[in-house]
């Protein structure tokens, strides 16, 4: 895609962040010219990576209305990439790092379903509606089946994984007050099998993706 | 083209003018393959690695020369403690070196001149400074006469009478202490591959000599840009000058770019453990690397100005 497509495709808004794109990579030159300063261009580089996402964020390329917009966030990503390059980075795929949290939060929500189902089978009503809410607010959605509770990630809440580890702990905490060990381990015993260790310290319980 | 360099020699930044119009020649000095590399050894091929795609982007056709000494005392030692050969234990920690660079995306290297292979280019250079008055014969050892250079010391910016003895300790004796070894008498204990035949006896080049006959080989006599970190401008980059410069009476490199050195730096470890902190520091690349990226080392690295130290320690990274 050329700069003048990309310009084009978000009107005005576009033409704007186009040339500022463009003075990312001018000003990343400037600084390699000046001796190698390969720390003021990588200062760039963030600075660049910021204007593409709140571009992203302000042209709300995420929803369905801003479509047509998305080439040219794309073709500025792409920038930055080639920029980077120069320096050798991003030559390692990304995937890794976004599939690392994506699969965490995936291992964490089963989790969670079966605590519902573990409370709910105990008539513990409040924890499982807890659950359901908590869950909720943070932009999960439970959806309960005759054969199994489905959930979906609608508008995940930034620190979803934080939150969901937090309902966890607490839950197992108040477990453990009340004297129920066995739901405290089935907490921690499905954690562990998910590859996520917990550790009881005198100021809280802490978690840990290991591996 | 408004490229600038920060040129040692003249200690300023210089506006960047290659020997050859379009073309560049890098020279950086390379590892002692003697013990698996460290951070510390990394960082200059990181930071070249990036100068030479820069350079490229800017349209330059570069060639990049890392040497390898794989002929040292220290490897001696090593191999004669680990009951190996030197030449098995110089491949064997090549590779590691090698290994390292590869998963730190370094892929710009052109040529990696070993100093085993060059011993016959060495010793055609030794004897030229010989022929020219410019080194002595001393026993078995050749040494270089460092008051037959008027310009001796530029770099450092010393004058000959600055000098102490360096840190050689040879068989023979030399005219004057600043005077060091080109070539180096075998002694009888030291196993047979290391030994060379010359025109002075059996022995191998000193310390300084390989990096002048490789670069100028490879670059001709006259480069653009050497490399290496600061704590090699005094001996060895001063007496590279030297030796080149008057082998071939030409400027040796145009461009000398020095970059800073490594500082562990932890509150982890307190300052009265220096064992620990040096253990640390000796972590390899290889265990860094199973920990670590090699494009977030990279990114570790590059994040500091070259020129400057980098602090390192788990914490930073």
């Amino acid at each position: 895609m050329s700069e003048e497509t990309a310009a084009a495709a978000c009107g005005e808004a576009g033409a704007e962040f186009v040339r500022q794109i463009g003075e990312f990579r001018s000003r990343f030159v400037e600084a390699m010219d000046d001796d190698f300063n390969t720390a003021a261009g990588i200062a760039v580089l963030f600075e660049q990576a910021t204007a593409v996402n709140r571009f992203i964020e302000t042209q709300k390329l995420e929803q369905p209305e801003g479509e047509p917009g998305r080439p040219t966030a794309v073709w500025a990503a792409r920038q930055l990439v080639e920029i980077g390059r120069l320096l050798g980075l991003f030559l390692e795929p990304p995937a890794e790092a976004a599939g690392a949290a994506g699969d965490l939060i995936e291992r964490i929500l089963p989790v969670l379903v079966e605590l519902r189902r573990h409370a709910k089978s105990n008539k513990d009503f409040a924890t499982a509606d807890l659950i359901r809410d908590r869950l909720g607010a943070a932009g999960v959605t439970l959806e309960d089946r005759p054969d199994g509770t489905d959930w979906r990630i609608d508008q995940p809440a930034a620190d979803l994984i934080d939150q969901a580890m937090a309902l966890l702990i607490e839950t197992r905490t108040a477990s453990k007050k009340n004297k129920d060990f066995a739901t405290a381990d089935l907490i921690r015993d499905r954690l562990a099998e998910a590859g996520i260790t917990l550790e009881d310290r005198p100021e809280g319980t802490i978690w840990r993706a290991g591996g | 083209m408004s490229l600038r360099v920060y040129n040692t020699l003249t200690q300023k930044k210089e506006e960047f003018e290659p020997v050859t119009p379009g073309k560049v020649g890098i020279y950086l000095c390379g590892p002692t393959v003697y013990k698996p590399s460290h951070i510390g050894h990394a960082v200059g091929p990181i930071i070249f690695d990036a100068v030479k795609r820069y350079l490229s982007f800017r349209g330059y056709d570069v060639t990049w020369v890392v040497n390898i000494t794989d002929v040292e005392d220290k490897i001696i030692e090593e191999a004669a403690r680990q009951g190996c050969t030197a030449m098995e234990l110089a491949e064997r920690v090549t590779k590691n070196y090698l290994d390292a660079m590869a998963a730190l995306h370094i892929t710009g290297i052109d040529e990696m001149p070993k100093a085993s292979e060059y011993i016959g280019a060495i010793i055609e250079f030794v004897q030229r400074l010989i022929d020219k008055g410019a080194a002595y014969v001393s026993g078995g050892d050749v040494y270089f006469d460092v008051t037959a250079d008027p310009d001796y010391g530029k770099l450092t910016r010393r004058s000959i009478e600055d000098q102490e003895g360096q840190r050689e300790l040879q068989s023979g004796e030399k005219r004057h202490p600043g005077d060091f070894a080109l070539w180096k008498e075998a002694k009888p204990e030291e196993p047979d591959e290391v030994k060379f035949d010359s025109p002075w006896g059996q022995g191998r080049p000193g310390w300084h000599i390989e990096c002048s006959v490789m670069s100028t080989r490879i670059l001709g006599d006259t480069f653009d840009i050497h490399g290496g970190g600061m704590d090699l401008k005094f001996p060895h980059h001063e007496n590279e000058i030297a030796q080149s410069e008057t082998a071939t009476g030409q400027r040796f490199a145009k461009y000398w770019m020095h970059n800073g050195l490594t500082r562990f730096n932890t509150k982890k470890v307190s300052k009265s453990d220096p064992a620990m902190q040096a253990a640390l520091l000796e972590m390899t690349l290889s265990n860094l690397l199973e920990n670590y990226s090699g494009e977030l080392l990279r990114y570790f690295v590059l994040s500091t100005h070259y020129r400057r130290p980098i602090e390192y320690s788990p914490e930073e990274i």
